[in-house]
């Protein structure tokens, strides 16, 4: 099996004002999946119809070779899920809830769920409903490791907390993946924590999956060109154009994805200078990638 | 699973099953007592008639007990989106069942009440003669219709889901709605007869017309 999850041309009608539409995405198996969009893009949604909690409108899913619905619970039995929002109930403790859960995983390990308690510094006895945030979060990461998933499906598990909570959170999780080898689905604004810790990358806006790649293509693929004496010629363009826009005197800025150092050579056909070749990070790629999703390209008051 | 479903269940429900359990362990002894004062003891004509008025007691506490126990854990979970069993490697049916099967398993808790403080009530009391007492026919009568009302109060929760108490008041002045019309229509006897359909055997709810009497010839 190479890939964890599959998805194809799935569409999802949410009411009359949002839609995921005619999306398809691939995770790897063995990846560390980041999944980026702004508030509202569809991110959760998605998440949701993978693990079989929304029924798709049209399309297919795979998770772990199982298809969504059919075969869900045997998926689920494998995959560890954080959630966005706490779904503990709140009148147990912190113990009842690892007995809770422990009941319903096959493959749940004590002695690790022990383990985690203890280095999360999480109290047995104590209540669900009198944990703090950052003990929430942890506790919901300590029981989508303790049943030794697969597949970790992640909706913003760090959102919220302390950068003291959140780096033990992120380091359960990254000693869990390097010792087991597990495939993780993240998904975050926070796009810092992302770079660091994920190998391929989804950016989602509007119900739409904009990009998919490996992160290293993501972050070294787009970049900021500044030209001067622009071609107008629109049709042969060897790169993905983002974003075009003025930025002193004749010089234009342009915001390019799939850049590659021999495509200077264009330039040079086109009777225009290329001056400048600026790299972007992770978070300038991705505004622009949905900048450019959210506005069209015009070039001499056309749209292309 | 099923342990853990149980367990949780009565950990939200266990103040107000422990208020059910006292009442049902009480009431037969209070009424009995305050009954009894009231009346001759010796009279069974007297007898029948508080054994009558108790029976009534039990009925709405099999009512008030089935509801409470069959809408608190679909609450509680609507409260968190139903996103923890959603995400359980079970079935949504098998958690249902579970969800089901916890609940009727706590209605066994008032119900041994019910018999222990019948047992107590009838042990304690002037019995006249040809009377007997069935304080295990009461107790069985009382787990009967409190597993139909639960099943009925479970039905309507998870099929209306979160509409479920709308649907309760659509239903309610429904009933109004058609004993106002079938009164204008000159059917008057028309909800009386739909009452008696479900109220008298083999109607679901036949066990609420059935005798309570703790006491009985």
């Amino acid at each position: 099996m190479s890939d964890a999850i599959i998805v194809r041309n799935v569409t999802y009608r949410a009411g009359k004002e949002f839609a995921i539409r005619d999306l398809a995405m691939t995770v790897p198996t063995g990846s560390v999946y980041g999944f980026l969009g702004p508030n509202g893009s569809g991110k959760t949604t998605t998440l949701r119809l993978l693990l079989g909690m929304l029924p798709v409108d049209d399309g297919t899913i795979s998770v772990l070779g199982h298809d969504v619905p059919a075969g869900v619970h045997k998926a689920l039995a494998k995959i560890g899920y954080v959630p966005e929002r706490l779904h503990l109930y709140p009148t147990l403790t912190v113990e009842e809830t690892m007995r809770y859960h422990a009941a319903f995983y096959p493959d749940w390990d004590n002695a690790r769920a022990e383990n985690l308690r203890r280095g999360f510094a999480l109290r047995a006895e104590q209540a669900v409903d009198r944990l703090s945030k950052g003990e929430s979060g942890k506790l919901m990461m300590l029981l989508a490791l303790a049943h030794n998933p697969d597949l970790l499906v992640l909706d913003e598990p760090t959102d919220g907390l302390d950068p003291v909570v959140r780096r033990d959170v992120l380091a359960a999780l990254l000693e869990y993946v390097s010792a087991r080898g597990a495939t993780v689905l993240i998904s975050s604004h926070l796009i810092h924590e992302q770079e660091r810790i994920c190998d391929h990358v989804g950016v989602m806006d509007d119900g739409r999956l904009l990009a998919e790649m490996p992160m290293a293509a993501f972050r070294g693929g787009i970049k900021r060109l500044r030209v001067s004496k622009a071609p107008l010629d629109r049709g042969d363009l060897p790169f993905t154009l983002l974003s075009r826009g003025v930025s002193a005197g004749r010089e234009e800025e342009w915001v390019v994805r799939g850049w590659q150092p021999a495509m200077k050579e264009y330039f040079v056909t086109a009777e225009s200078e290329l001056r400048e070749v600026i790299d972007l990070d992770l978070e300038e790629s991705f505004v622009e990638l949905l900048r450019s999703a959210r506005l069209p390209v015009v070039v001499a008051g056309e749209e292309i | 699973m099923f342990g853990q479903v149980l367990y949780t269940q009565w950990k939200w429900a266990r103040t107000e099953l422990f208020l059910y359990v006292l009442a049902a362990f009480l009431v037969p002894t209070v009424i009995i007592r305050i009954g009894y004062s009231q009346v001759d003891a010796y009279s069974i004509s007297n007898v029948l008639g508080v054994m009558g008025f108790a029976g009534a007691f039990f009925g709405v506490l099999a009512l008030v007990c089935a509801f409470g126990l069959a809408w608190r854990p679909y609450i509680i979970d609507a409260s968190l989106r139903h996103v923890g069993p959603l995400s359980l490697p079970v079935p949504w049916a098998t958690f249902v069942r579970l969800r089901f099967l916890a609940g009727a398993t706590l209605l066994l808790a008032p119900t041994i009440a019910v018999w222990l403080g019948g047992v107590l009530a009838t042990a304690t009391t002037v019995i006249p003669p040809t009377l007997h007492a069935y304080p295990g026919g009461v107790a069985l009568r009382f787990l009967f219709a409190a597993m139909v009302a639960y099943a009925a109060g479970f039905l309507l929760q998870y099929v209306a889901g979160k509409h479920a108490v709308r649907v309760a008041i659509g239903l309610f002045f429904a009933v109004i709605l058609i004993a106002l019309a079938s009164n204008l229509l000159g059917y008057d006897n028309l909800l009386l007869k739909a009452w008696d359909l479900l109220t008298t055997w083999p109607g679901p709810f036949s066990i609420f017309n059935a005798r309570w009497m703790l006491i009985d010839v």
